[in-house]
């Protein structure tokens, strides 16, 4: 039954055929070699199904085919046998959508016969989109070509059979097989093959898909030879596809900085480097400007250029130099210059090499306003190397007690007056004691002090008036001082002791004691020279 | 009847005063297409007219019985019969009877064994070890299995990936010992498997296919004007022998490339008269046996019958371990396979 329906739609289409093929040329859109290829391939992986020839482009709903056909069983709703494959890539006699049946199906009977959407050709001259037909004694097969092999063995689209449904491969071309060419096949000279037509290529000898043009004068960069369009031609270009006249190329890698990432080559890549032409592996940036030192000609960013800066590293707007060596204080490890690092020197800005500190207070003299720590500010102190809080000046000279050479002025240097801070030009000490008469206060060393003793001037530890001044001594409203005179008087002499007192004479009855006083106070003097 | 002749493209010492000459005790050096002018082509020997084709080693006919072999008839389809064999020592041939999803073992003139295969898709097939064969299927599942001798699938190795963009364009199928090789677009070899059958890890790529004696690859490249340029590759290394083999009518197809061990290189190419204008009838169809020796140089040609029925195969000649060259040809009665003593 399926032979016989078969047989009638056949000949009810071959009918149709027979007007179709002579009626509807006009309605043959012109089509290109490659949409016909393009249509092909969508086919592949779809069942085979008799009489039929629809499928999708989205490569769903393959369908299936069972058993032998014109007996086979098809299930789905899409599939193609040789003929309606063939049919649905020429678009013929008219366009359809793959997914519709077209409309008539023409047979591979058709396709072996003439007709005016069609054309039979030389079995060696086959191009993309032509096809191969046999059919002989009811049986026919039909195949499109896409190229060839090294033996020239078809490289074919074709709806196979039950069991192979739609595929692509390469297979025999046998003798009996003849060729078909569509009808208004837009025979697209495409010569380099890139499947853009030569009246639409840019490079129409050279395969270039892309169809790339980088300076848009109409030829294409795989046939350009001046690819940007810069002047230069692309083999000596340093940068073939980037307009750069001037072909600078600062690390000379032979790759233009306008197309080079790392134009000063040392590894850092333009777009993040802080100086993309000059070669800084570090990328030290010293003030953070994005400026890197390498290029920056104010690298510490304080306003004073690198060139003219006593630390270009080191923000110094003042510049100071100390010690004049040309290197900033702030860069340099000794300010002063004296040999001591800054770290440890008591005076980092003035030369000291002798690091005196006379207060120890680690700052040194030659910066301290107060050498000897007293308080008192070197400008004001009457002893600056010598600590005088009270800044005592007894002669009121200036210059402080502390440090005071001769306190007293009396001529007699302080180490060796007996009376340092009371004038003694004579260094008189009468009792020898080593304090002069002029600060003791115990002259004659009994023991007494001055201010009691009844004979200031002559021992007298029990306070016998022994200057005979009739001041007993232990009269606490002190009466007269007695006054002795170094030579005795006649009286004296003759055997008495008298004493005479200040326009007065005196009692014999001391004479004797008077001589033992003048003998005392004899020796002392004799001790004392 | 001339057939054509090879016109050998190598470099030639040449003697002082220009005429070309040969040192008798060496042979020409080898090179790749000489730029030197090309002699004149010498008159076209008349080839050997084979005796039917050659010796008759199998006969079937056709259909599906267990000594026949298939074949489908064409309805809006391809038709279809034996795609393709492979002759062994002795007699022995496979033949791959797909349309009876089968591969029938072939020894002393009959069939005795048959090795079922999963589907009637594959065309092409070679011997394993072991009684197993390995088939290729290009088209569908785009691989090839390997079949134990019971049909069992012991392994199936994808066709797609590395050197393979598109597994249609696989043109044969080779067994060696280091593995599987499938050829594509009749121009190079890629490894797909190792000797164990394993699929390889990475895929190496040879230019053309094995000479017998492993001294060289072998490619054969159709040109426009009436000849085919026969390439000979030393795998020691150096540059390629070519030479281009001329005839009287166009190239429709080269039909077989092989070579046995003793270095002969066998080509077979289908030549086409057709009528020069529309609708080029077919005037006349020739098949040639070009028999070359191992530096290319032509030593006979036979005539062959020329294939006559639609029936697609991919293999219809194989070099057998004799040395001689076999071919599977049908008509409507069925298949035979011949010897042909080159």
């Amino acid at each position: 039954m399926m032979k016989s329906a078969h047989a009638a739609w056949i000949g009810a289409t071959l009918g149709v055929a027979a007007l179709t093929l002579a009626g509807d040329v006009a309605a043959l859109q012109p089509l290109s070699r490659d949409e016909i290829i393009a249509r092909a391939k969508t086919v592949v992986g779809y069942s085979y199904w008799w009489g039929h020839g629809k499928w999708r482009t989205d490569g769903a709903q393959h369908g299936s085919c069972s058993g032998s056909c014109p007996s086979c069983s098809h299930s789905g709703s899409y599939g193609a046998d040789c003929s309606g494959f063939v049919g649905k890539a020429w678009q013929v006699p008219s366009p359809s959508p793959v997914t519709q049946e077209q409309s008539p199906h023409y047979t591979t009977w058709s396709y072996a016969g003439s007709s005016s959407m069609w054309g039979p050709i030389s079995k060696t001259a086959g191009k993309r989109g032509d096809a191969y037909v046999y059919n002989s004694g009811g049986a026919g097969h039909i195949f499109l070509f896409e190229g060839t092999t090294n033996w020239s063995y078809v490289k074919a689209y074709e709806c196979k059979g039950c069991s192979y449904g739609c595929v692509y491969g390469t297979r025999e071309l046998s003798a009996v097989y003849s060729g078909r060419r569509r009808a208004a096949v837009t025979d697209v000279v495409d010569t380099d093959g890139d499947g853009v037509p030569d009246d639409k290529d840019n490079c129409d000898t050279v395969d270039n898909k892309d169809q790339k043009d980088t300076d848009g004068d109409k030829k294409g960069d795989a046939c350009d030879t001046d690819d940007d369009g810069d002047g230069d031609l692309d083999t000596k270009d340093n940068c073939p596809l980037a307009k750069n006249p001037d072909q600078i190329d600062t690390d000379k890698d032979k790759k233009g900085d306008a197309c080079d990432t790392d134009d000063d080559g040392d590894g850092v890549l333009d777009a993040k480097d802080v100086c993309p032409l000059v070669a800084d592996k570090s990328q030290q940036d010293t003030d953070k400007d994005k400026q890197g030192d390498a290029c920056d000609d104010d690298d510490d960013g304080d306003g004073v250029k690198d060139a003219a800066d006593n630390c270009p590293v080191v923000a110094n707007k003042d510049q100071a130099d100390s010690d004049g060596d040309g290197r900033g204080n702030a860069c340099d490890g000794d300010d002063d210059g004296d040999g001591f690092p800054d770290a440890t020197d008591n005076c980092p800005k003035v030369a000291n090499k002798d690091q005196a500190d006379l207060d120890a207070d680690q700052l040194g003299d030659a910066c301290d306003d107060d050498r000897d720590g007293d308080g008192a500010p070197d400008a004001k102190d009457n002893c600056p190397d010598d600590p005088n809080k009270d800044q005592a000046d007894a002669n009121h000279d200036g210059v402080g007690d502390a440090c005071e050479g001769d306190l007293d002025g009396d001529g007699v240097p302080n180490d060796r007056d007996s009376c340092p801070a009371a004038a003694n030009p004579g260094q008189e000490d009468d009792d020898g004691d080593g304090a002069g008469d002029a600060c003791d206060d115990d002259r004659d060393g009994d023991g007494v002090s001055n201010a009691k003793d009844n004979c200031p001037d002559y021992p007298n530890a029990g306070q016998e008036d022994v200057c005979h001044d009739g001041d007993s001594g232990l009269d606490p409203t002190g009466g007269k001082d007695l006054e002795l005179t170094l030579a005795p008087t006649a009286s004296e002499e003759a055997g008495g002791c008298g004493v005479s007192p200040p326009g007065g004479s005196r009692d014999s009855g001391l004479g004797l004691m008077g001589l033992g006083l003048l003998l005392v106070l004899g020796g002392r003097r004799e001790r004392r020279s | 009847m001339a057939i054509g002749a090879v016109v050998a493209l190598r470099a030639r010492s040449t003697a002082p005063g220009g005429a070309p000459a040969q040192t008798p005790a060496s042979k020409p050096p080898s090179s790749v297409t000489a730029r030197r002018p090309v002699p004149p082509r010498p008159p076209l020997p008349a080839a050997r007219p084979s005796v039917s084709g050659g010796a008759v080693v199998f006969g079937a006919a056709w259909g599906s019985g267990p000594s026949e072999l298939g074949r489908s008839a064409a309805r809006e389809s391809s038709p279809m019969a034996p795609m393709s064999f492979v002759p062994g020592p002795a007699g022995q041939a496979l033949v791959l009877d797909q349309v009876n999803q089968r591969v029938q073992l072939v020894e002393g003139g009959r069939v005795v064994r048959s090795i079922p295969l999963p589907s009637e898709t594959f065309d092409d097939v070679a011997r394993l070890a072991g009684g197993r064969v390995a088939a290729l299927d290009r088209l569908v599942a785009r691989s090839v299995a390997v079949v134990g001798p019971s049909g069992e699938v012991e392994r199936e190795i994808s066709l797609a990936g590395g050197e393979i963009e598109r597994a249609g364009d696989v043109t044969s199928l080779h067994a060696r010992a280091d593995g599987l090789w499938v050829e594509v677009d009749h121009d190079r070899l890629v490894r797909i498997a190792d000797g164990a059958g394993a699929p390889a890890e990475s895929r190496s790529v040879v230019p053309g296919r094995f000479s017998a004696d492993g001294a060289s690859w072998l490619r054969a490249r159709v040109d426009a004007d009436r000849g085919v340029t026969v390439t000979s590759t030393p795998r020691a290394g150096g540059p390629p022998e070519q030479a281009r083999v001329v005839f009287a009518l166009p190239v429709l197809s080269v039909a077989a490339l092989e070579s046995d061990a003793t270095g002969r290189v066998l080509l077979v190419a289908t030549t086409i008269d057709e009528a020069p204008v529309a609708p080029y009838d077919v005037l006349r169809v020739e098949e040639t046996l070009v028999v070359l020796d191992r530096q290319l140089a032509e030593l006979r040609r036979i005539a062959l019958p020329a294939k006559t029925t639609p029936e697609e195969q991919l293999v219809r000649y194989r070099v057998g371990p004799d040395g001689a060259l076999y071919s599977l040809s049908l008509d409507d009665q069925g298949a035979t396979l011949r010897r042909i003593d080159p």
